[in-house]
């Protein structure tokens, strides 16, 4: 038998109570454990959507990254729209690789859903090298390519027709996207002269992606673009960086509310450990009686603290990973934007954090009570007269 | 040479802004394998004088020996080495730790001595069959009797081999047919060479022993031998 066993079957005097202080450090550590997880994964989930958008600039009307980012990866409308004759300037510009005209609009479907259009041009493969097409691209202008989650929810496949009476007009399917991953599985592709007639804007374009061939030389060539008149320019970093400005002011507000979960965790193992001191002072005052030092009470009810908060560390943890899907969820209401792919991503840092952090809350709560123990003078144990 | 000497020494303490002494100019002294007993009233000074023999507290006055060793002017750290190695302590109130069996609670003290392990567990189940509680090793302190707990008590005050046996109050939880079993085992620990000093209230308990002090208002008011010594 050591200290360490002894400290051990002590936490089952009272198995309530050590329950119930494991849960509060629990529940502090699984939003801790979400939290960190949301850190990494939100960035990773954000960068990636944006590399799989194939678009290293947006060229709109509009210069806010925010709507920007909205356009270029969520379809998100804007009620201005670029000239198409900007579109071979643009191509002009020394480093453009690729650019596609956009034109995007949604219309109400069935089931109040909101179905979205992109009308887009062939050079939209270029920009999207990673795309897998069963079937192949448009044929002619009554194509259509379907996202792999739009091409599920219609119920169809290539050589299918499918008609919209929203904007009452058919289409043949030509190609259906394998899943990617991104918003792109749930929009409908059209060609671009298609959409510009169906939705009366001929000549005009939402705005236009760009992919340069060296991502080095972005800045030269968004200083090349910004000379053509009336047309705003916004990178993929700058979009990047826009979001996560924004979704930092939600992250701090997050993190504050973990700090006082933290706090609370840290009173309440401290106020439970401590009035388990104060029961057992006499049972202390007889160790230190038989032969046990300070210190060896004080590492008794040290260890006793730490393997509480430890097993609540793990539990958190566990719920952290087994509850990623509601964390995911809750999140994505309260951000300003999400990305698609999953946010709370998990990874052994976090983990190790985690649980460096509930030791910590062991150790800065169980100080002052293993103190208060190893205090107890072997004269508590004998009968007052 | 004594095992316990006490020469002139005195205890006070302050409670609030009054002085009391609890003990005054007590002078005895306690042969190796001696049986002695410490009588008096409540607040007769009877157990701030097991305080100073079990070196749980330092007199302010006088010279404490324990086995020789002047303790007065010794460490808290060398005092709790002298407590865990010369003294065992058996208290009234047992102190049985809950949620550790029979032979842990045992096991206890030789654990804060680095001595947790294998030999100190074979030792723990060897005294457990001495005080009669061999097949009781696994039992926790609530599937125990009062007097099995205390029992169990005393073996864990011999884990550790001590030269003496302090004893507060041990029967006062007791029925007196568990009293009269524990002061047997007392009876033959004494025999085996074990000097035992048992405080209590009780003249009956007291006439056990060999040598009996009175004590009365912080000092020895007489010494009797009785029966037991006289061959009685």
């Amino acid at each position: 038998m050591t200290l360490l066993t002894l400290s051990l079957k002590d936490l089952w005097r009272k198995p309530a109570r050590s329950i119930l202080t494991a849960t509060g450090v629990a529940l502090a550590s699984a939003t801790l454990f979400s939290l960190l997880s949301f850190n990494v994964g939100y960035k990773q989930s954000l960068k990636k959507e944006m590399a799989d958008s194939g678009i290293h600039m947006l060229v709109s009307t509009e210069g806010c990254p925010m709507e920007a980012a909205s356009l270029a990866l969520h379809g998100g409308e804007i009620p201005k729209f670029l000239p198409e004759d900007r579109v071979p300037l643009i191509r002009a510009v020394p480093g453009v690789r690729a650019v596609t005209g956009m034109l995007i609009f949604s219309a109400p479907g069935e089931n109040n859903r909101t179905d979205l259009f992109y009308g887009v041009d062939n050079e939209m493969l270029k920009l999207k090298p990673h795309w897998r097409l069963k079937g192949g691209w448009f044929k002619d202008d009554h194509s259509i390519v379907l996202g792999s989650e739009a091409a599920r929810v219609e119920k169809r496949d290539v050589g299918d027709k499918v008609f919209f009476p929203e904007i009452n007009a058919e289409f043949t399917v030509t190609g259906v996207l394998d899943r990617t991953g991104s918003e792109d599985d749930g929009f409908f592709f059209i060609p671009l002269k298609t959409a510009q007639t169906l939705f009366n804007k001929q000549g005009k374009l939402t705005g236009v992606g760009v992919n340069v061939g060296d991502v080095e030389q972005i800045d030269r060539v968004k200083d090349g673009i910004e000379k053509i008149p009336e047309v705003y320019v916004v990178t993929a970093q700058q979009m990047m960086d826009q979001i996560l400005n924004l979704v930092g002011s939600s992250k701090t507000l997050m993190f504050a509310v973990l700090a006082i979960a933290l706090v609370i965790a840290v009173l309440g193992v401290l106020n439970t450990v401590l009035m388990s001191v104060m029961e057992k002072l006499r049972e202390f005052g007889y160790m230190r009686c038989v032969g046990a030092s300070p210190g060896a009470v004080f590492r008794i009810v040290l260890i006793e603290t730490l393997t509480l908060c430890l097993i609540g560390g793990w539990f958190g943890i566990m719920a952290g990973m087994f509850g990623s899907s509601i964390a995911d969820t809750l999140i994505r209401k309260v951000l300003p934007y999400a990305p698609s792919g999953r946010m709370v991503v998990f990874d052994w840092s976090t983990m190790i954090i985690t649980f460096a952090v509930t030791a910590s809350i062991g150790a800065l709560a169980g100080l002052y009570p293993s103190w208060k123990a190893a205090q107890a003078a072997p004269m508590q144990a004998i009968r007052n007269d | 040479m004594p095992v316990i000497e006490l020469v002139n020494a005195s205890k006070t303490y302050r409670r609030g802004s009054e002085l009391i002494t609890a003990v005054r100019d007590v002078h005895m002294s306690v042969e190796p394998g001696e049986f002695i007993a410490i009588v008096g009233p409540s607040g007769s000074g009877k157990t701030t004088l097991m305080n100073i023999m079990g070196c749980v507290d330092k007199p302010d006055g006088g010279i404490v020996r324990i086995d020789g060793v002047e303790t007065n002017s010794l460490s808290e750290r060398e005092l709790t080495r002298i407590r865990a190695q010369k003294i065992g302590f058996v208290f009234q109130q047992f102190f049985l730790l809950p949620t550790l069996t029979a032979e842990e609670n045992v096991l206890l003290p030789a654990v804060f001595i680095g001595n947790g392990s294998n030999s100190g567990r074979k030792h723990a189940l060897e005294l457990l069959g001495q005080v009669g509680l061999g097949s009781r090793a696994k039992h926790l302190p609530d599937q125990l009797s009062g007097g099995e707990m205390q029992r169990v008590a005393i073996a864990r005050a011999l884990i550790n081999k001590p030269k003496i046996l302090l004893a507060d109050e041990p029967t006062g939880n007791l029925d007196s047919r568990n009293a009269e079993s524990i002061l047997r085992i007392f009876r033959d620990l004494n025999d085996t060479g074990i000097t035992m000093v048992m405080v209590t209230h009780s003249p009956e308990l007291a006439s056990h022993a060999q040598r009996v002090f009175h004590i009365k208002d912080g000092t020895v008011d007489g010494v009797v031998e009785t029966a037991t010594t006289l061959g009685g």
